[in-house]
This record gives C-alpha cells, structure tokens and sequence, in this order.
C-alpha cells in the first residue's frame, strides 16, 4: 500500500469538547481532521463527500450507536480503519468493538501519547497492508 | 428473621462501601478541567435539585443496576456569559460521561455488576426530575465533587437513583 504524507481522520462523538480535545491532539501534519461529527449521520455525509483512512468513534451515542455505525462504516467503505472509544470499558463492550472490526479501543480519559500511539498503529498496518 | 435481616443489611452495606470505591477520588479531564471528590458516598431521601442556577444532566442506568443519574451542576453566584455557559455545560457533561464510565467499569470488577449509561440529556425542567423521586428504588446515594478548570470551579452533585437486580451477587 502507498505511503502517504497525512492521513485522514474523522472524529465522531455527541460531546463537543470530547471533539474538539480529540481534535487539539491530533494538531500535526502528519494528521488532516477531515471533520468532526456529533452522530452517525453525520459522519456518513462526511465519509461521502471526504474519505478518511480512519474514523475514531465513541460508542455510546443518541439514536445509532457507534457500534451500529462501525459496521455501516465496515460495509459501504472498507478501507476505513476505526478506533473506537468510550468512557466504559467492561469486557463485553471491548468484545462489541473488537467484533465490528474496530482496530482499536482507548477508554476516555486518554492522554495524546496514548492517542496517537494508537493512531500510529492503526497507520502501521495500512501501510503494510 | 432476624438473620435475613442482618444479611439484607449486611449486602445493601457491602454494595454501599463498593460504589464508594469505584468512584475515582479524582479524574484529569483531557487535561483541560479536573474532578475531585468533595463529599463521599450518602444516602438520601427526596432528589431536591433546585431549576434555578442549575444545570441538570441525566443518564440512564441499564443492566443489572436499573434506574437513572441524575447529575446537578451549580451556576449559581457565577458570572458567565451564555457561550461561556454552553462551553462549561460540555465540559461537566463529558467530565460525567467519563467519571460515571470509570465507576460501572470499576464496579463490575468489585462486585461482578454489569452496567450500562445512555448518552446525556439535558433536563430542562423539573417534571422528569420530580418522576424519578416518585419511583421505588432501593439504592437512592449521592456524593459530591468539584468540577475545576483553568477559569472557574463549580460544585457538582451525582445522585444514584437505582434497583440491583441481582443482588445475590453483593
């Protein structure tokens, strides 16, 4: 797979300041925020208009889920890798996310370091895919 | 009966202290706020949360504990313009998400009790508030914590209105 210079994120989650704390870390060139979503919809209509190499996704949110999201993710743009997030972290949540095909979870709080570590090994495995 | 008792007791005890201890004493919040514990877990009777001054937030409570959390956030005696309001109320709704998401996660490891909150709705009058006072919940605690950011500090109150499901398993 080609190696590019930044890669696409876009952040889901109902919580302005979880988005845009999310979005401050990720304040690098190597990252491009192609957009901020509070929902599923919303996230579509951006996936749309805008790929993203990576979407990260709070779990729980009004209406769709980001676990119901994940898998439309997984079905309609398969090239887009997702870390999900969620302030629970019991084992049956991981399991959910893990079982959508989530390539990550972080359970919030989480520093920068820990984000973009995460970030980076989701990155490691588009470019050796 | 008086064995039952003690034992109904004893439980309702245990899984008092537990709740105590899964809440963290305090919590960085994407290192742009912190939470610190101001009041431990007590008992309460009647939800007297007052409309004025202010801000309410709920979650539902699903899974072996049922029942909803209210938490209750004071402007009261603040001076803070209506954006400043809306940037605090997002900050004490994520500091809440993230602050109850640690307590059930860390719950379920003390006491074996899977638990779940909703996403946050914002109460807008007391009506909801003055329902949930009127249902039979078995577990009714509250404690206290102090939500402090670079600018401001504000009190904030959580109050567990709940029924254990299962409480062989405390």
């Amino acid at each position: 797979m080609e190696v590019v210079d930044n890669y696409r994120i876009l952040i889901v989650d109902d919580s302005d300041f979880s988005r845009s704390s999310i979005s401050a870390m990720l304040d690098d060139p190597r990252y491009n925020i192609i957009g901020e979503a509070s929902g599923a919809k919303e996230a579509i209509n951006i996936l749309v208009d805008r790929k993203a190499h990576i979407a990260i996704i709070d779990i729980v949110m009004p209406e769709i889920s980001g676990i119901e999201l994940a898998e439309k993710i997984k079905e309609s743009f398969s090239n887009t890798q997702i870390i999900m997030i969620s302030s629970l972290s019991q084992e049956n949540i991981v399991i959910d996310a893990i079982s959508v095909g989530a390539s990550d979870f972080l359970q919030k709080p989480f520093n920068k370091e820990t984000l973009i570590n995460s970030i980076e090994k989701v990155i490691s495995n588009i470019e050796e895919a | 009966m008086g064995m039952v008792v003690n034992s109904f007791q004893s439980r309702e005890n245990n899984l008092m202290e537990k709740i105590h201890l899964s809440f963290s004493p305090a919590l960085s919040i994407y290192n742009q706020a912190v939470l610190e514990r101001s009041k431990p877990i007590q008992l309460f009777n009647n939800l007297e949360i007052d409309e004025n001054g202010k801000v309410n937030i709920l979650f539902k409570l699903e899974g072996e504990l049922t029942g909803h959390i209210i938490c209750s956030f004071s402007i009261e005696d603040k001076v803070i313009t209506q954006d400043e309001l809306f940037h605090y109320q997002s900050i004490f709704t994520e500091s809440m998400n993230i602050l109850l998401g640690k307590f059930l996660t860390q719950l379920e490891e003390e006491t074996g009790l899977m638990s779940l909150i909703s996403s946050p709705r914002l109460l807008t009058n007391n009506k909801f508030i003055t329902e949930i006072d009127s249902f039979l919940h078995a577990i009714k605690l509250k404690t206290e914590y102090q939500l402090l950011t670079m600018q401001n500090s504000f009190d904030c109150t959580i109050y567990i209105n709940a029924n254990n499901k299962n409480s062989s398993k405390v």
